[in-house]
């Protein structure tokens, strides 16, 4: 099993935002609110026909940032910009082998976000993005990671 | 509502009604030419004279082009979200196609004078037309045609500069979501472009008045005006912001931006500070950061502005312009000098904490990042195309 960086992992289990970019006629952002599974996936959920799951549809590849802005010293900012490919899971249209992974997501919204989560008869559909390479920068500061293959 | 009549003339008489709007004019242009020619062969008419009927001939096409062109987009407008603004444009356009026929009034306004000059002058008749009873009949109606069309362009004109004004005044007392639909504004500006052409197009007419001063002075006075007006109103409609009050706050007061790009394999996003100047928004990137490369490579654009509380979601706001960039290097920078300068104040006062943190770690930076403006760093304008609002967030939807 791949570890993220302690840095990169931090960021992921401490932040309630990210903003994810897709790709349509022009390049489509939005803010999210996501879940990562501390292994190499990010999920995050969302209405079926709404722009952003309409242009994975047409394009998996996606980018994801998170990160922590200071307004007045740009010495503190720090964030991730990940790079991956998506796959949307419809609720009451997955398959069996992945009811595992719909469950599991469910506990996490439910847990980090439970001011905010509702029940509904049909659901919102659950996105993961795989990630396939990781961009992260403290201040001036910048590495990058890339997850493999062979990594995996 | 109502259209001018020339309009109804495309729409309703064979053989124009049978073209689409295009054609119609090409066609009108073919049949003025032909009979023009035929009656100066018929008339024996000098040769000057058929070169300025052919002349006159095309200013008549070129103002019934756009005067066409004009009138479905006036009528494209949709109701403004500010009550005081959707009045405005909507007078403008119940004026515009009046039943009264105000534009026909002045076309008429036009030809009586003009008609009254020709034939107490006798000049132009007489050196053109020979002073022939039978030429001079028909080119009378090349007469009204330039004058019913004349009398388009200045209505137009006219209408254009009083609804930019009204509409500046109406914007000042917006309330937190009032404004007019972007596409609108741009449309304005598109119709005030178009009717500048109008105004110059007149100067073509030059040549066939000049053998009487009179009518070169009335020319220069009329395309003149209509320039100036429709100038004007350019200047004025700019001014007009393109967005209600709520966004221009988050936008002058929010201090990072996400801007998306669609880049190769995956798209690219990264936060940048931006300003707004009311009108405007602009952030600066590095000549070597991989978003320089991907903005050069294709210009869309995305960008992102939002205030987050990680407290209450529902008092999240954000709003998401959509349009390309305009990079200001090389010449651009000399061009739009004054703007830049505005810019970089704007820059300076909005981040004064920010950019002194920058100035005390200096040698700490990576090249990209050191604040030579210009020679490091370009200011990037985003030109919007479509703009999206949104308050509050949406809860998750768990399926039960």
């Amino acid at each position: 099993m791949i570890m993220l960086a302690q840095e990169v992992r931090e960021l992921l289990n401490t932040n309630y935002f990210g903003y994810l970019c897709t790709k349509g006629v022009y390049p489509h952002i939005t803010p999210i609110f996501f879940v990562y599974d501390q292994r190499s996936s990010i999920y995050f959920m969302s209405e079926y026909g709404s722009k952003k799951i309409r242009n994975i549809l047409r394009d998996r590849h996606v980018s994801l940032v998170v990160d922590v802005r200071d307004e007045d010293d740009p010495f503190n900012n720090e964030g991730i910009l990940i790079s991956g490919t998506a796959k949307v899971y419809i609720p009451g249209e997955v398959e069996m082998y992945e009811y595992d992974i719909l469950y599991t997501v469910y506990e996490l919204f439910k847990s980090k976000y439970s001011e905010f989560v509702e029940f509904e008869d049909r659901g919102d559909v659950i996105v993961e993005i795989k990630i396939d390479r990781i961009g992260y920068w403290k201040g001036p500061f910048f590495k990058s990671f890339r997850m493999t293959e062979k990594s995996h | 509502m109502e259209k001018w009549i020339y309009e109804l003339i495309v729409e309703k008489v064979p053989p124009f009604s049978f073209l689409d709007r295009e054609n119609a004019v090409l066609f009108q242009l073919l049949i003025m030419l032909i009979a023009g020619l035929l009656i100066s062969y018929l008339a024996n008419l000098p040769p000057i004279s058929a070169v300025m009927g052919a002349l006159a001939i095309f200013v008549v096409v070129l103002w019934s082009r756009l005067t066409l062109v004009l009138a479905p987009m006036i009528r494209t407008f949709r109701p403004s979200l500010s009550e005081k603004e959707k009045e405005v444009v909507e007078n403008y356009r119940k004026l515009l196609f009046s039943k009264y026929r105000p534009e026909f009034i002045i076309g008429a306004g036009f030809f009586i004078p003009l008609t009254f000059h020709l034939f107490s002058n006798g000049v132009v008749f007489e050196h053109y037309l020979r002073s022939n009873r039978y030429v001079i009949f028909f080119a009378l109606i090349l007469v009204w045609d330039i004058a019913y069309r004349a009398g388009i362009g200045f209505w137009v004109c006219l209408m254009n500069l009083t609804r930019s004004w009204k509409l500046l005044i109406a914007s000042k007392q917006r309330k937190s979501m009032d404004y007019t639909f972007l596409n609108d504004l741009k449309t304005m500006h598109r119709i005030d472009r178009n009717s500048l052409l109008f105004g110059s197009a007149g100067f073509l007419l030059l040549p066939v008045v000049s053998i009487d001063t009179t009518l070169v002075a009335g020319v220069m006075l009329y395309s003149i005006t209509l320039i100036g007006l429709s100038f004007l109103s350019i200047l004025i409609i700019r001014r007009v912001p393109w967005l209600p009050p709520d966004m221009v706050d988050l936008l002058t007061t929010a201090k990072f931006a996400y801007i998306g790009l669609t880049g190769s394999k995956y798209p690219h996003l990264t936060p940048v500070v931006q300003v707004f100047d009311g009108h405007d928004l602009f952030f600066v990137t590095s000549r070597k950061s991989v978003k320089f490369r991907l903005m050069k490579k294709n210009p869309r654009i995305a960008v992102l502005i939002d205030e987050r509380d990680e407290r209450d979601f529902f008092r999240n706001r954000a709003i998401m312009i959509y349009g390309y960039v305009r990079i200001y290097d090389s010449w651009h920078i000399v061009l739009h000098l004054i703007k830049l300068l505005r810019v970089l104040r704007l820059f300076r006062t909005k981040y004064g904490l920010y950019l002194r943190k920058y100035g005390e770690r200096k040698e700490m930076l990576p090249d990209a990042w050191r604040l030579t403006p210009i020679m490091k760093r370009v200011p990037v304008e985003v030109i919007p195309e479509k703009v999206v609002y949104w308050r509050g967030a949406r809860r998750i939807r768990i399926r039960l």
